[in-house]
């Protein structure tokens, strides 16, 4: 249900300093992200939308601007704010899923909650959140004994597993291939409704786009508003077990 | 605590499944641990034999011997008595101390050579201190010596010479020459000043030994006031030493010596330190990756800290463990290595505390020096995951650098002033090491890079990869190289002191025109000796004495009287002789040169008829680079005619050239025809003094081969860590057509250069070190020396080993595909 912002960006710009120079990679982006909304960023490479997602995400920061995510200033805040923010608000999930290679998939899962407030389920939390996703068969897998739908599956239950209000997705099927992609859609398809989840995802695939409410391109370091095409959208009960 | 625990957990986890890197981690807090405790170990055990109360060191207050005399006569007793009935001194007792003391079993040749003999009242000795045994037990000095003709000997003695209670030996005094049968009645444990290769006596079968009424020449004294009853006994023509004197004395030099282990324990700590420091440093690198991870996550720079301390911790933690098990057994070898170099009773004992503080000091250590890898990858930037790069990190600000530079340097010195119980030691050392290891590992670079521009590569494409590869590696190379110096060093050390003791005993076996069978014998014995001689063909023989006089003064050189022996032979044999040709001044004396006493000097002898006579000193005699028979070194060579017309015979000896391969045969021959004589071969007294370097080479051996292992394990560490940093460069290469073992070559090609430089550096170093000793004393150029021929050999050893290390660490890198590696770039 779509109600009051989660996400509001005012004149948000980012410039980077290299050799002297000065390079403009946004150039005052304007937005806002109704919750429960999902948001596609479009637009070709270097046109800025991984920077925007990094600095939504709090793990890079406006040259200018403010951008306001639940409520919650968050340009200028210092790295330990910024930490709790990204743990306790968001979840983030990754093109080449980012999986700590050491660790079973039950504990990459595990992981945040390990500094969250409700620390003390974690185990259980993220053993269901596991299975939500349709791997509660592969808790004591290493990343590499998974596939790269597996993998990604995996890594959004660890985005998950804090109960975030905002998911933010860079390209989560760009390493892919079609029948995987669908399967991770239909994974985020899924959990963004059970969990109202505010959604902003990056992709250049169109099919990809098209489970978003709508879309913002961006070019140039600069916003353009467009209407996506609107998917086939899939039964409940089709969602990979 | 459940954030801590959960820490704990990971780092438990990461280190399991860590493999080859975190074993070389591992390793390096193994190898540091286990030099610090085995050191500190050996350096206690050392440490505890300075006893705390100086007058059981010696076994009374004050020892006494006469200034003028060399026996102790009844009326000197007699002044003893007086002081002892009017409260002067508390107690006393006579000892009987021989330092030329030789024993053979009965059915060896070999003659064996304590270092000291003491007959003494076994009622009454030690006046202080503990002579404790170990077999029999619950024994007392008493109860062992009562029957005549026992003896008593240390545990050094009994475990190097296989003697056991109840077995018999044949003693001699070599001064004296007539071997008496002994049995061993008990074996020491300790003696009160802790050193060993000694034999006990009753007073009794000492005047057996010698043959003469009262061998007694020190006393042991008690006094209320030793200071005070010092200057009264001087006065009374004593020489005395007090407790307090010689126990400062032994405590200095033991002091040192623990001292210096402990400067090798934390030296080795200090090259573990390093390889953890370089292991973590590239370690982190590659895990930079997954701090970004972590970072998304939403753990803080605090946090990631944190959990990477933890892991450190736990590898210190168990690689402390097992280092400091390893660390006590070594610890266990090393004290026996060194009882046998030195006479020192050193008694191992486990100490929970060495090897307990060994574990927090090498979980500590392996923390701090992981600290700053630690600090400078949790400032990863996580941006970098949103574009696939690999992850940067914001440079640590030079003022924090420094700030936690001292942070560090702080806790790695609370820890070397601990383990040197000294804070102004400690932190000296520190700094001057930290100081002579930048500057060597400069120097090092330099010459390395030097290498690198004229190390002749002509075509060969490998060879220039491994000559580019030389100067890149930075840090961790000169670590590698440095631990490596030190190890060719110490090894060059230890076969500069073999060398030099081969060369000082020279030859086992001398050739047919040297004299190498010796024939103690008394006065008596002479006429039964000159028998045997003749009924065995030998005629090819030198005759000597040794003659006592009562008085022999040189006022040139001191007020107090010298020795009273003089010694005489028919030809000076292998002496050299200076100055006045031998046999042209019968009437002369010919001085040994460490007397001081020079050509021309007049001696004021003081005949055993009580006639006074004046013998210039017409020449020096020495023994050049031929070992002396024992009591050669006596102060005065003469002729016999002048001994005889001064002196009171109180040994006669015989010296024999036999033909080396008959030697066994006729020592033996002889031996049995003249029971009431000490038969004494050079090369059983040669083997003597060749124990005493081998042992001593076997100890420098083991600190060396800890110093080699040292430089091997930072060798094998940097080149893990090289295979790591160039993982893509070698899928690079391999993806080209270079197979594994092209690229393994060009590895094992750059460390043998670094190698090569490295050893070639340390053995100039030892060299010069040599040249500078032989500018200094003349005779340490003739005795100290490095053949070329066993520098070269000791250059490839560590070339080879150098080259195996290199090999075995990139050989499981090098076997990854190259899809692998391209398509996982971080």
């Amino acid at each position: 249900m779509k109600s009051e912002n989660m996400v509001e960006a005012v004149n948000v710009y980012r410039e980077l300093s290299s050799n002297g120079r000065r390079l403009p990679i946004l150039r005052g982006i304007s937005f806002s992200v109704a919750s429960g909304e999902w948001v596609a960023l479009t637009g070709p490479s270097g046109s800025g939308k991984s920077t925007l997602l990094g600095i939504l995400a709090g793990i890079d920061k406006p040259t200018s601007g403010n951008i306001r995510v639940g409520g919650y200033e968050i340009s200028a805040q210092s790295e330990n704010n910024l930490a709790r923010f990204r743990n306790q608000m968001i979840g983030i999930v990754f093109q080449s899923f980012n999986l700590i290679p050491t660790m079973t998939a039950l504990e990459n899962v595990e992981a945040p909650m390990y500094i969250h407030p409700n620390k003390r389920n974690a185990q259980s939390l993220a053993a269901d959140m596991l299975r939500q996703v349709g791997m509660g068969d592969r808790f004591h897998h290493l990343p590499h004994q998974l596939s790269g739908g597996e993998q990604q599956r995996v890594a959004i239950a660890r985005a998950l597993v804090t109960r975030p209000q905002l998911l933010l997705a860079d390209e989560p099927t760009g390493n892919l291939d079609s029948s995987n992609s669908k399967q991770v859609m239909q994974v985020i398809q899924e959990m963004s409704r059970r969990m109202n989840l505010t959604v902003i995802m990056v992709t250049h695939d169109s099919s990809v786009a098209s489970y978003a409410d709508r879309c913002l391109h961006i070019m140039d370091g600069r916003l353009a508003e467009q209407e996506p095409e609107k998917p086939p959208r899939f039964p409940v009960n089709q969602v990979a077990a | 605590m459940k954030t801590f625990f959960f820490f704990l957990q990971t780092a438990f986890v990461r280190m399991r499944r860590g493999g080859q890197r975190n074993l070389v981690a591992l390793l390096c807090v193994v190898f540091g641990v286990m030099s610090l405790v085995a050191m500190t170990t050996l350096a206690k055990s050392i440490e505890d034999m300075l006893v705390l109360e100086p007058h059981e060191m010696i076994g009374g207050d004050l020892t006494l011997d006469r200034t003028d005399e060399s026996q102790i006569s009844a009326a000197n007793e007699a002044g003893l008595q007086k002081l002892l009935s009017d409260g002067t001194i508390s107690s006393y007792t006579l000892i009987d101390y021989f330092t030329s003391l030789g024993f053979r079993l009965p059915d060896s040749a070999e003659m064996i050579f304590p270092s000291v003999g003491m007959g003494v009242d076994i009622e009454k000795y030690p006046l202080a201190g503990n002579l404790t045994f170990i077999d029999p037990l619950n024994k007392s000095l008493d109860d062992l010596l009562k029957e005549p003709n026992g003896i008593i000997i240390t545990r050094d003695l009994a475990l190097t010479y296989k003697l056991k209670v109840g077995d018999t030996i044949l003693l001699s005094d070599l001064n004296y020459g007539q071997p008496l049968p002994v049995t061993i009645r008990g074996i020491a444990s300790d003696t009160p000043n802790h050193q060993g290769s000694k034999i006990y006596f009753s007073h009794e079968t000492s005047q057996a030994l010698t043959g003469l009424g009262s061998n007694a020449n020190t006393v042991l004294v008690n006094a209320p006031n030793p200071d005070e009853v010092s200057v009264q006994l001087e006065a009374l023509g004593w020489r005395v030493f007090t407790a307090q004197q010689l126990a400062e004395a032994s405590a200095t030099r033991e002091g040192a010596l623990a001292m210096g282990l402990n400067d090798i324990g934390l030296l080795g700590l200090l090259v573990g330190g390093i390889g953890i420091a370089n292991t973590m440093q590239v370690l982190m690198r590659r895990r930079r990756k997954e701090v970004a991870i972590w970072k998304t996550l939403g753990y803080s720079s605090g946090d990631i800290q944190s959990m990477f301390v933890a892991e450190a911790a736990l590898l210190g933690l168990f690689g402390s463990l097992v280092g400091a098990f390893l660390g006590v057994l070594l610890s266990l070898g090393m004290v026996g290595l060194f009882s046998r170099i030195t006479t020192v009773l050193v008694v191992w004992s486990f100490s929970p505390i060495e090897a307990i503080s060994g574990v927090i000091v090498g979980t500590m250590t392996t923390v701090i020096f992981a600290m700053w890898a630690i600090v400078a990858t949790s400032r990863v930037t996580p941006q970098s995951l949103l574009r696939n790069e690999e992850p940067g990190i914001s440079q640590i600000p030079a003022g924090q650098s420094f700030l936690l530079g001292l942070l560090l340097v702080i806790p790695f010195a609370a820890i070397v002033v601990w383990v040197l119980k000294s804070f102004i030691t400690g932190l000296l050392v520190l700094i001057a090491t930290i100081i002579c290891l930048a500057i060597l590992g400069a120097i090092l670079w330099l010459l390395v890079f030097i290498a690198e521009k004229i190390f002749p590569a002509r075509n060969w494409a490998l060879v220039k990869i491994s000559r580019k590869g030389l100067t890149r590696r930075g840090s961790s190379q000169v670590f590698a190289m440095v631990a490596l110096f030190i190890g060719v060093f110490m090894l060059g050390l230890g076969t500069v002191i073999t060398e030099s003791g081969n060369q000082v005993t020279g030859m086992l076996t001398g050739s047919a025109q040297t004299e190498n069978l010796a024939i103690f014998t008394s006065a008596d014995q002479e006429h039964t000796v000159l028998q045997v001689l003749q009924q065995n063909q030998i005629d090819k023989y030198a005759t000597g004495h040794t003659y006592n006089v009562n008085q022999i003064m040189i006022p040139e050189v001191s007020d107090s009287s010298q020795s009273r022996a003089l010694f005489s032979r028919s030809d000076p044999g292998t002496a050299v002789i200076t100055g006045a040709v031998w046999g042209t001044r019968p009437d002369g004396a010919y001085a040994y040169p460490y007397t001081g006493v020079s050509v021309g000097s007049m001696l004021q002898i003081t005949a055993a008829d009580g006639s006074l006579h004046a013998v210039e000193v017409v020449g020096t005699f020495d023994n050049g680079d031929q070992l002396s028979w024992p009591g050669m070194n006596n102060q005065f060579l003469v002729s016999e005619e002048l001994g005889a017309k001064l002196g009171k015979v109180v040994n006669s000896q015989f010296y024999l050239s036999i033909d080396p391969e008959r030697l066994d045969v006729i020592q033996s021959k002889l031996g049995k025809a003249l029971p009431k004589s000490t038969l004494l071969s050079m090369p059983d007294y040669k083997m003597h003094y060749v124990r005493q370097y081998q042992n001593l080479f076997g100890f420098v051996a083991a600190m060396a081969g800890l110093a080699v292992m040292a430089g091997i394990l930072l060798v094998a560490n940097s080149v893990s860590l090289a295979m790591l940093e160039r993982r893509f460069e070698i899928g690079v290469l391999k993806s080209v057509g270079y197979s594994r073992g092209q690229v393994i070559f060009t590895q094992v090609v750059e460390y043998c250069i670094m190698s090569l430089v490295t050893s070639l550096v340390a053995l100039l170093v030892i060299w010069a070190i040599l040249g500078l000793s032989g500018m200094i004393n003349e005779t340490l150029s003739t005795l100290l020396m490095l053949p070329p021929e066993t520098a070269v050999m000791i250059g490839l050893a560590a070339i080879i080993l150098t080259a195996l290390a290199a090999g075995w660490a990139a050989w499981k890198p090098c076997s990854v595909s190259p899809v692998v590696i391209l398509n996982d770039r971080e």
